[in-house]
């Protein structure tokens, strides 16, 4: 299957859907949309927008055409895809990231197909969500706001109250990660130290991981002298930090099921457990992966009649 | 950088307070008015009040007012009926020296097939409501405190008919296509609803359309009819059935700033908009009854733009109305952010957004012209 563009993208599984975000830059030119009244001028708007697809039983075949599932457009400023995490049904809670302003977080959807609104504030100090999750029975998400970290919990059918956890010291974007039952961050004054809860925790309790490296993103990246290294963290005990892949710049990563997978120039490396190892080779740079359990899915760059397009290719982990 | 900014800011300062020649008069809708009562009514009033306003658009949902058939429809006295809140609030706007632009919709039970609320009222049931509206806002009619009631000389007719959140069906799926179905009964309406209004006030304007912001019709129409109908393709459908009308009413709200954004409906196409309104009535005013831009994402509307270009396009707007002569109001919707809506100039939490002084300073740069005293 094909998709337009090579834009930013993140993938995930959501029981028999594959999901992703899709973030880009819409050039609106009359010149080349026919129909255009005079005076319209050119401009930009920015969009993030998850796509949803369903999947056969066995996750090996697309059973139809990707529908939009929920689109963020504003005129603001550029978004990247951020955080897209599955409930397991289909549904998802969608973040999306940006330098310059706070994007909403978005849950979708309910039996109706309505989606939620978690968050989204206008002003132009709002809090800066940076990772979020959902627990299986409501939206966790990360915000930094003013130098101070706050974990956020609320109900997508607005049934229960939201409540603000304490965390410990702040993180920085890219440097804290929510999982369904835990949180994960480095605090930038010490960034050789992961440190692990459970949601709900007293934050005092939180466990620590010795990492080789000044750590780069959650999944965990070190840096190691001139090198990436990307460590495994399991939350159950004794917990530690076991190297899987080691490369030279930030991997495209993807956690799901137990599973991780990377996309590694045009390889995508994944495993259950232990070293990655190659899954699948594309023909072209691989631009986004997803997994969950034994299954993969990547998106790697192509072209069709002169135009970008992005190749959609589903895998097994064996 | 730096330099651009400055640019920004000296273009936005330029654009501040210009009073332009064929400038529209700049309106503004507080949705919340019809849902307070008593003190907290009067409350809202002085706010919107205190933004210099002189002109607002209000909502009567006709199922609240006649929740029952009454027994005379035309008569606004009919016990089926309850005015309360409208005359609070129409009595409360001219008391501050704000005309008022009524507009009517949300269907009783009793005036369609399928009792729903969007659903398309019979003609004449409407037509008879809209004239009650008319003749208890005549000027003439009997205050319940005491005196006459204020008159309101302008009457929208429905709100947004072409979306199927405000009027079901849109369409009908005939022959493999889908066939426009609103245009045609909404037709139906505004004549009949022309014909009573100006029965009870000879001086009131009936303003057709009101249509709201849909680019393209449906190819295929879902088995509800719930598909909008592209506002061009309404207005031009309704102009092929020959309603009366005194003015004609759309709502823009472009996706892009004011002067850039082109996709229809916005303040570039209504130009193709006004070609088939002088089908309907040569040279008749336009107000755009609604327009805006919201600060933050809700699933109502997946399109925002910051605070600070809200602020900067409130200017804009009225710019770019102002090189329409033919667009005589431009109403910004919404007074106060709710849930549903992030396009205030006041925040959910009553707080000013950046945009509040700007427009205030647009109303008072751009009053109305005599004629339009409450």
């Amino acid at each position: 299957m094909t998709v337009e563009g090579w834009h930013p993208r993140v993938l995930a599984f959501s029981g028999g859907s594959l999901l992703w975000t899709e973030a880009a830059t819409v050039r609106v030119d009359p010149a080349r949309i026919a129909g255009s009244p005079a005076g319209g001028q050119r401009f930009d708007y920015y969009r993030a927008e998850v796509f949803r697809v369903g999947l056969d039983r066995v996750s090996r075949r697309f059973t139809g055409s990707p529908e939009s599932a929920a689109a963020i457009r504003t005129s603001i400023a550029a978004m990247a895809p951020g955080t897209l995490s599955p409930t397991g049904d289909g549904g998802f809670v969608v973040a999306p990231e940006s330098r310059r302003f706070a994007p909403p977080v978005v849950w979708c959807c309910d039996a109706d197909g309505v989606e939620a609104v978690i968050e989204s504030d206008g002003r132009a100090d709002a809090p800066v969500t940076v990772g979020a999750a959902w627990t299986g029975t409501a939206v966790r998400f990360a915000q930094l706001s003013g130098g101070l970290q706050s974990l956020r919990t609320a109900d997508p059918a607005g049934l229960a109250p939201a409540t603000i956890e304490p965390t410990g010291p702040a993180a920085a974007p890219g440097l804290l990660a929510l999982s369904r039952e835990g949180v994960a961050w480095v605090d930038p004054a010490d960034p050789a130290t992961l440190r692990l809860r459970g949601a709900g925790s007293d934050p005092a309790g939180a466990t620590s991981v010795a990492l080789p490296g000044p750590a780069l993103i959650f999944a965990v990246a070190v840096r190691v002298g001139a090198r990436v290294a990307l460590l495994r963290v399991d939350e159950a005990a004794p917990v530690r930090a076991v190297r899987v892949w080691t490369g030279a710049r930030v991997p495209r990563v993807a956690l799901g099921g137990g599973s991780i997978a990377v996309a590694d120039g045009r390889r995508v490396r994944a495993s259950l457990s232990g070293p990655l190892r190659v899954t699948a080779s594309g023909r072209r740079i691989v631009d986004a992966v997803g997994v969950d359990g034994r299954r993969v899915a990547w998106i790697e760059r192509g072209t069709r009649r002169g135009a970008r397009v992005g190749v959609v290719r589903l895998g097994r982990l064996r | 950088m730096r330099v651009r900014a400055l640019l920004v800011a000296v273009l936005a300062l330029g654009l501040a307070g210009m009073p332009a020649t064929g400038a529209p008069i700049v309106s503004l809708q507080d949705d919340n008015l019809v849902n307070v009562r008593g003190a907290e009514l009067e409350a809202r009033l002085d706010a919107l009040a205190a933004t210099g306003i002189r002109v607002t658009r209000v909502d009567v949902l006709w199922r609240e007012v006649a929740p029952t058939r009454p027994a005379d429809a035309r008569d606004p006295a009919d016990p089926a009926y309850d005015w309360s809140r409208y005359d609070q609030i129409v009595r409360g706007l001219a008391a501050r020296g704000i005309t008022t632009i009524l507009d009517f919709y949300v269907t009783p039970v009793w005036a369609s097939r399928s009792g729903e609320r969007t659903a398309a009222p019979r003609p004449a049931d409407g037509g008879r409501f809209a004239g009650a509206i008319a003749r208890r806002y005549s000027g003439a009619f009997p205050d319940p405190l005491g005196g006459v009631l204020p008159e309101v000389r302008r009457i929208e007719v429905w709100n947004e008919p072409n979306l199927p959140g405000f009027w079901r069906p849109q369409c009908r799926q005939r022959g493999g296509r889908s066939v426009p179905a609103s245009p045609r009964v909404y037709a139906a309406l505004l004549t009949a609803a022309y014909r009573e209004i100006r029965a009870a006030n000879p001086d009131a304007q009936v303003i057709g359309g009101v249509t709201g912001p849909a680019g393209r019709s449906p190819a295929r129409c879902p088995a509800d009819g719930a598909a909008a109908t592209g506002s061009l393709d309404f207005t031009r459908l309704v102009a092929d059935e020959g309603p009366p009308i005194d003015a004609w009413s759309l709502h823009l709200y472009p996706l892009g700033s004011p002067l850039q954004a082109f996709f229809t409906p916005s303040w570039n196409t209504v130009a193709q908009a006004i070609r088939q309104v002088d089908r309907l009535a040569p040279g008749a005013p336009i107000h755009v009854t609604e327009t805006g831009y919201h600060t933050s994402y809700n699933r109502f509307h997946r399109y925002f733009v910051s605070e600070a270009q809200q602020a900067a396009w409130v200017d804009e707007t009225v710019v770019a109305a102002g090189r329409i002569p033919r667009v005589q109001v431009v109403t910004w919707f919404n007074f106060q952010d709710n849930p549903r809506w992030t396009g205030g100039l006041l925040r959910g939490d009553g707080s000013r957004k950046p945009s509040y002084d700007r427009f205030a300073a647009q109303a008072a740069a751009n009053p109305p012209p005599p004629g339009w005293a409450p």
